[in-house]
């Protein structure tokens, strides 16, 4: 059960509540890569009395469908990092490689070691240390699974990140709309705002230290609000007559693209981060709308309808012609940029079913990644590796996740809530 | 919170050799706790307002009475939703005399302000139905002008998919939530 706030004077209240019991989001892998590695994880040595880490690092790995851990109940030996293993028996056990690790407290917090060892090589691949100050063992954790993870893959890892998300509650008055962020594993949730009102659109800033989005508190009109997280201070970018729509930042911090339609039909954009500084981007009759930027900050990609259907263009980051970047189907939305620039992930529909696509923009190749019927709201993870998207497909709401091969499938529930308007932060700092 | 200049010496290093790779140390004091906003525009009353501890509501819609016009009780003023079908944002014929009514109501009561929100079925990009739900509320805005209502006693909002009133998956459930409501404010 949520508790709901205080609302004591001022809305410093509002989200007090969910320190206490914040529901989690659940995550469970669908299908996991056929190839996916098997590797030991050794319970670490732990010298600060905060748990063992080992089972966030073995959970992270399995989590992305592309590892394989032996269970604790099936590993041969349990050496610490200082003794010597015996490849034999590793070997016998299927796993190429081994991991190791031992926390200790340090003056100001905790210090994680992890190694990999090379069953085959007979020697350490690689060694880590991680520092922090009190209560960041969960990150020291994910901060090493991102380092095993690129070490065995050479892809940077995506665990030391945080999801943000809408989840949604009935009560006899409707739905209650709840804006949350979580650590990638879904732990560690909080709410930031509650409302009566719908909230959406949530866009993490290139530093993954404030979030951008929309609410209709403001006497049930549409405004763009910007949140500092560590502060809970937020103000109000953008209120203006009708749609003040799909905040999203540019690479660099400094401006926000946003759909307007004060001047008549939905337009795009660029706002000044700070506020101000309002400059518009396209100009047509038909519906243009949200703005994705490409990585280098080039380009914006946006959903206009100018060819009668939705399609999604790309024009300069300062406005001017735009280039038509979907050519097939008759419907595709919600453009999001991979973080090397070369994949658009979207919504396309066939069949009356919407469904998340992966297009290649160097060659225009498409595919079909999720498996619909009410797929949408793609947003890449910052090592590009997965899409995680909202659908429809179960009731209330909740989330999918697929790699960008199409080979791991993850889904994502809140028990007895509905979750939807997804979004996955940059790498923190 | 204090955020402390992290140390950042990095030892690159592969295969065999026991020193360690240094990471940027994390540097949070207090990590992981994003604040709750604080704003006094949140304190405003308003439609369907903040939830408070005990999870009531601070104040929902007040939009009962019926108004009159001329006189007589217009029961059109009792209708409230213009149904649209899907993908389309043309007010049906069968809507035409409720709309109408409203107009009118509006272009005889100067001082009343009517909210027209629109609304989608759930199909599709999120933020592409907000867009086509502000084309419903436009259109029945038109109409309402056309009725006599002055521009500045109609606003429009559009909530896209975000508030349906029916919430199965089927054609059925569609139908009913791709709408678009007077609400009198």
């Amino acid at each position: 059960m949520t508790r709901w706030i205080k609302r004591m004077g001022t809305a410093v209240a509002l989200l007090a509540l969910s320190w206490s019991t914040q529901a989690e989001l659940t995550i469970q892998v669908t299908k996991a890569a056929p190839n996916s590695m098997p590797i030991a994880i050794v319970p670490f040595v732990d010298q600060t009395g905060a748990g063992d880490l080992s089972d966030i690092v073995r959970a992270n790995l399995e989590r992305s469908g592309k590892f394989k851990p032996l269970s604790s109940g099936s590993l041969p030996s349990q050496p610490t990092m200082d003794q010597t293993l015996n490849p034999a028996q590793w070997e016998a056990s299927g796993v190429r490689f081994v991991v190791r690790g031992q926390a200790s407290p340090t003056g100001r917090g905790t210090e994680l070691k992890v190694s990999i060892y090379d069953v085959r090589r007979q020697s350490d691949l690689g060694n880590w240390r991680f520092e922090g100050g009190a209560n960041t063992q969960r990150r020291l954790a994910h901060r090493a699974s991102d380092a095993i993870y690129e070490a065995l893959l050479g892809e940077p890892g995506a665990f030391d990140t945080r999801l943000v998300y809408v989840s949604t509650q009935r009560d006899g008055q409707g739905l209650i709309y709840q804006l949350n962020v979580a650590d990638s594993d879904g732990r560690n949730p909080f709410a930031i705002l509650q409302h009566r009102r719908p909230i959406i659109s949530p866009a993490w800033s290139p530093d993954a230290e404030r979030l951008a989005y929309v609410t209709y508190e403001d006497n049930n009109r549409m405004a763009i609000y910007v949140q500092e997280l560590r502060t809970g201070q937020r103000s109000r970018l953008a209120a203006y007559a009708g749609i003040n729509g799909t905040p999203t930042w540019s690479p660099d911090g400094s401006h926000l693209a946003v759909t307007l339609s004060k001047d008549g039909n939905p337009e795009i954009y660029l706002l000044n981060a700070g506020g101000g500084g309002e400059r518009r981007l396209t100009n047509d009759s038909s519906i243009d709308t949200e703005p994705a930027f490409s990585p280098d900050g080039r380009w914006i990609y946006f959903t206009s309808d100018r060819s009668g259907q939705p399609q999604i263009y790309r024009m300069s980051a300062s406005g001017g012609g735009a280039e038509r970047i979907t050519r097939s189907g008759n419907y595709s939305a919600d453009p999001s940029i991979s973080p090397n620039g070369k994949v658009l992930g979207y919504v396309t529909q066939s069949g009356g079913s919407y469904r998340v696509a992966a297009l290649d923009i160097g060659t225009g190749r498409s595919r079909v990644l999720s498996p619909g019927p009410l797929d949408e709201s793609p947003s890449f993870a910052p090592n590009g590796s997965m899409i995680i998207y909202a659908s429809e497909s179960y009731g209330s709401g909740e989330l999918g996740a697929v790699s960008l091969d199409g080979q791991v499938n993850q889904r994502i529930t809140l028990p007895s809530e509905g979750v939807r308007e997804p979004a996955w932060s940059p790498k923190r700092r | 919170m204090k955020l402390v200049p992290a140390l950042t010496a990095v030892v690159v290093l592969v295969s065999g050799c026991s020193m360690f790779r240094d990471d940027p140390a994390l540097d949070l004091e207090q990590d992981l706790v994003p604040v709750p906003s604080e704003t006094a525009s949140l304190n405003a009353p308003m439609d369907g307002g903040f939830i408070t501890t005990d999870g009531t509501v601070v104040s929902g819609y007040q939009d009962s009475q019926v108004f009159q016009s001329g006189g007589v009780d217009d029961s059109n003023l009792r209708e409230r939703v213009i149904y649209f079908d899907s993908d389309a944002d043309t007010v049906r014929t069968e809507f035409m005399s409720v709309v109408a009514s409203h107009g009118r109501q509006l272009a005889s009561n100067p001082s009343l302000r009517l909210r027209v929100e629109g609304h989608t079925d759930e199909r599709g990009s999120s933020s592409y139905n907000i867009a086509l739900g502000e084309r419903r509320a436009l259109a029945v805005r038109r109409l309402l002008m056309v009725e006599g209502a002055q521009a500045n006693q109609v606003i429009v909002t559009s909530l896209g998919e975000e508030m349906p009133v029916a919430t199965g998956h089927s054609e059925g459930a569609w139908a009913q939530n791709r709408r678009a409501e007077l609400v009198y404010e």
